[in-house]
């Protein structure tokens, strides 16, 4: 059954805490081109985290060439693995959150393979807006790009407290 | 050889002759004394300013400067962005968080020095290595939002982060700040003014690189733990609910409040500014900087009404206090959409509410009449008129052309009867804490590095709660203890904003931690001792700077209004302070640093601070 971290975009504050820990705890190093999860800000001041959604159908696993991602069944995650990725990046385009990135030195592909059960950023998050969920049905309807959930949330965000509270 | 939390190089741009250069950091300033922030910028300044150039002029130097931990797991780090400032002619040091600094380190920089001046409206573009100075004939005259967004629509990537200018700066409006992250600023002392001067509409950066850290498992784990740490303490639980929005109630209470250009230091309506109001109708969202657990941001929509539509992050503290106390007003709505208006045509919120607040002063005494402000009837609480004027600052039009050059310009042009009630210290306009009722908020605004200003030291709670950090036992109207006290903080401020971090995390994260997340992540062997050590050698390399441009004791004064009017209402009222308690609380402030009568560091503080090589060699 897919995990997935899955998040309360009402909670983020942008602080992008999660993407530092990440690339620390994955590549020994900060950056955001490193890091696993991304959080991307719209005006006029919305977040959206964006990390992969283990879709249960995943297109990045149907599409790639080489087999190269899989799914862990015990740690729920689609995982890379690197000694048959050969960074063609059809899985990039794949890819409906566009959450999967080309890294920079080694020619493969990297995601979210949830710290192999143990995701540092959920550990961290301060604002409590990560959580690792076990989920019964196709977590893919969870991916989607950071514009338009955006787009989404500003709406939300626009709402009377009362309505937005239930929205 | 620097082995980790610093990018290792700093990148210099000279606009006079479009040339751009990259140095190594180590071999630009010695971080082992100095650090980074506000160590680089003051001697970045120190050696590279003659005495006495004019700060619009190409002369001046604009410095941004990160430090070791910012856009590091440390929580709450941000950047510095000084200059010599236009409202004091001191060095000014100003703060900004949200990503900039970590974009700037992750692009490969510690400091980004920029010197000369553009002949015509340019931007500078850091995309990692490649640098360019870009033509921003079409980004002159837009407001910050607009420029923000333009350049990201033509980077096509709104992961590129922006520090930029309003008319404003561009104006040279002397308060003018530098935006960054929509609704970030580095606000005070004009640093704004000076990007404007140099014809700079903005910098704007793409880091794609990594900031390299010594040993990741021991940084992660005492990281990690400063952050646990914040999260439990009750003063960071407040923060993380209220923002500094809750400060106005305990100002408001303890007669701290500037009310009506700090005649008055409590304001009657005071809660209709509180943050139990602005959380129950204006936020809709917590914000926060660069890896702050703490998320002080808070994102507002006023939904009726004349002001319908603002979206702003904020009330700030100091925004409700200077332009909503201070001006009289009470209406938070009003308040917010002039906190909208300052950070879009690029102002310092502080500094214009003080400018609005004397303004209605003079007004009201008669000083100016309705010729002068154009037919706007400048009564304190008059909101729609002082937003009118905010406008008016920012184009520098008419009466608004005299007050953007600040209080103290403009009260010296004005009339000799105003000098009493322009509130400032060595130009700076003040911040918002009355210090008629706080003796060693006093002696923190005369001696602070770049005029008014309660960043540096802020004894306020120590005389509240009636100790000092030594355990003595001190009364609120007192001076005893307060030169110990000012001092103190000084020194630990300055220590922290090297590194660059967030002054509201300082007492939560605590000493020890800063200096093992430093040690983890630069490969630094800093003991407790060494780390305050530095904040007092940089503080005191500022001084020098500061007495270089012709800075004297006389110099470290207050308004009139602190001795002359007392307050008239609440807690506090009929306090006022004597000439003779500050003077004392300033000599005895003096001796304590190692500094002479006149204010000058003396030569064996200066080698015991081991600040005499640096200073020659520079």
């Amino acid at each position: 059954m897919p995990r997935a971290v899955v998040v309360d975009y009402r909670l983020c504050t942008g602080c992008r805490i999660c993407e530092i820990i990440c690339s620390l705890a994955n590549e020994g190093k900060i950056s955001t081109m490193l890091s696993r999860i991304k959080v991307c800000s719209f005006p006029p001041g919305i977040d959206v985290p964006i990390v992969c959604a283990q879709c249960g159908r995943a297109p990045c696993i149907e599409v790639c060439p080489q087999n190269a991602l899989e799914r862990n069944e015990k740690i729920g995650a689609v995982t890379v693995n690197v000694d048959k990725c050969v960074g063609c990046g059809l899985c990039i385009e794949a890819c409906p959150a566009k959450a999967i990135s080309m890294h920079p030195e080694k020619n493969v592909v990297f995601k979210c393979e949830l710290c192999g059960g143990n995701p540092q950023c959920v550990e961290i998050c301060p604002a409590n807006a990560l959580s690792l969920v076990k989920v019964s049905f196709d977590t893919r309807i969870f991916a989607k790009e950071a514009k338009e959930i955006a787009r989404e949330l500003c709406e939300a965000f626009m709402l009377p407290k009362e309505e937005r509270d239930h929205a | 050889m620097l082995k980790g939390g610093y990018a290792g190089k700093i990148l210099r741009i000279d606009l006079s002759n479009e040339e751009i250069d990259v140095v190594e950091t180590e071999s630009y300033f010695d971080v082992n004394l100095l650090i980074g922030g506000k160590g680089l910028a003051a001697y970045a300044l120190w050696k590279e300013l003659r005495r006495d150039v004019d700060p619009f002029s190409e002369d001046n130097l604009l410095v941004f400067a990160t430090g070791p931990l910012t856009g590091t797991l440390c929580p709450g780090t941000r950047i510095c962005i000084a200059a010599k400032s236009p409202l004091t002619g001191l060095f000014c040091d100003s703060y900004v968080g949200g990503h900039l600094g970590a974009e700037i380190k992750m692009a490969g920089y510690d400091a980004v020095i920029i010197s000369g001046k553009s002949e015509r409206p340019v931007y500078i573009w850091i995309y990692d290595e490649n640098v360019e100075i870009c033509d921003a004939k079409h980004l002159w005259g837009l407001n910050t939002f607009k420029t923000e967004d333009v350049i990201r629509e033509e980077k096509g990537d709104e992961s590129v982060r922006v520090a930029c200018i309003g008319p404003a700066g561009e104006r040279l409006v002397r308060f003018a700040h530098v935006n960054v992250d929509r609704y970030r600023q580095a606000g005070r002392g004009g640093v704004g003014a000076v990007m404007g001067s140099k014809n700079l509409k903005a910098l704007a950066v793409k880091g794609t690189g990594a900031i390299p850290i010594y040993n990741v498992e021991e940084f992660m784990e005492k990281a990690k733990e400063a952050h646990r740490t914040i999260l439990k303490n009750e003063t960071s639980k407040a923060r993380k609910r209220w923002g500094t929005a809750r400060t106005i109630i305990f100002t408001a209470d303890q007669d701290l409040l500037p009310t009506r250009n700090f005649r008055e230091a409590t304001f009657e309506n005071a809660e209709n500014l509180s943050a139990e109001v602005l959380e129950k109708r204006f936020w809709i969202k917590h914000k926060a900087c660069h890896s702050c657990p703490i998320n002080c941001g808070k994102l507002g929509i006023v939904r009726s009404g004349k002001y319908a539509g603002t979206i702003v992050e904020g009330i700030e503290y100091e925004t409700l206090a200077l332009i909503g106390a201070n001006c009289g007003i009470e209406n938070y709505e009003a308040v917010a959409y002039a906190n909208l208006l300052c950070d879009m045509i690029g102002l310092d919120t502080i500094s214009t509410g003080n400018v609005v607040a004397f303004a209605m002063e003079c007004y009201e005494k008669g000083i100016i009449t309705e010729k002068e402000t154009g037919g706007l009837k400048l009564n304190f609480g008059n909101e729609e008129a002082a937003i009118k004027l905010i406008e008016k600052i920012a184009k520098r039009e008419g009466l608004g052309d005299l007050l953007a050059e600040g209080v103290k310009r403009a009260s010296e042009k004005l009339n000799v009867r105003c000098k009493k009630f322009a509130m400032h210290v060595k130009g700076l306009e003040l911040p918002g804490y009355d210090m008629r009722a706080s003796p060693g908020m006093a002696l923190a605004y005369i001696t602070a590095d770049r005029g008014g200003c309660h960043t540096r030291a802020w004894p306020i709670s120590y005389e509240i709660s009636g100790k000092a950090p030594d355990g003595t036992i001190i009364e609120r109207y007192s001076t005893e203890k307060r030169a110990y006290i000012v001092k103190k903080q000084q020194d630990q401020n300055a220590a922290c904003d090297t590194l660059v971090a967030c002054w509201f995390l300082k007492a939560a994260v605590g000493n020890e931690r800063y200096v093992s997340m430093l040690n983890a992540a630069a490969g630094t062997e800093f003991t407790v001792e060494e780390f305050l050590a530095v904040g007092e050698r940089v503080w005191n390399l500022v001084r020098l700077f500061n007495v270089r441009e012709g800075l004297k004791r006389e110099h470290e004064i207050l308004p009139d209004r602190a001795f002359k009017d007392p307050i008239p209402s609440g807690i506090a009222k009929g306090q006022k302070l004597k000439k003779s308690q500050v003077e004392y609380m300033l000599g005895e402030y003096y001796a304590i640093r190692g500094w002479d009568e006149r204010g000058v560091p003396k030569k064996e503080k200066i080698r015991q601070l081991r600040l005499d090589s640096l200073v020659s060699k520079a």
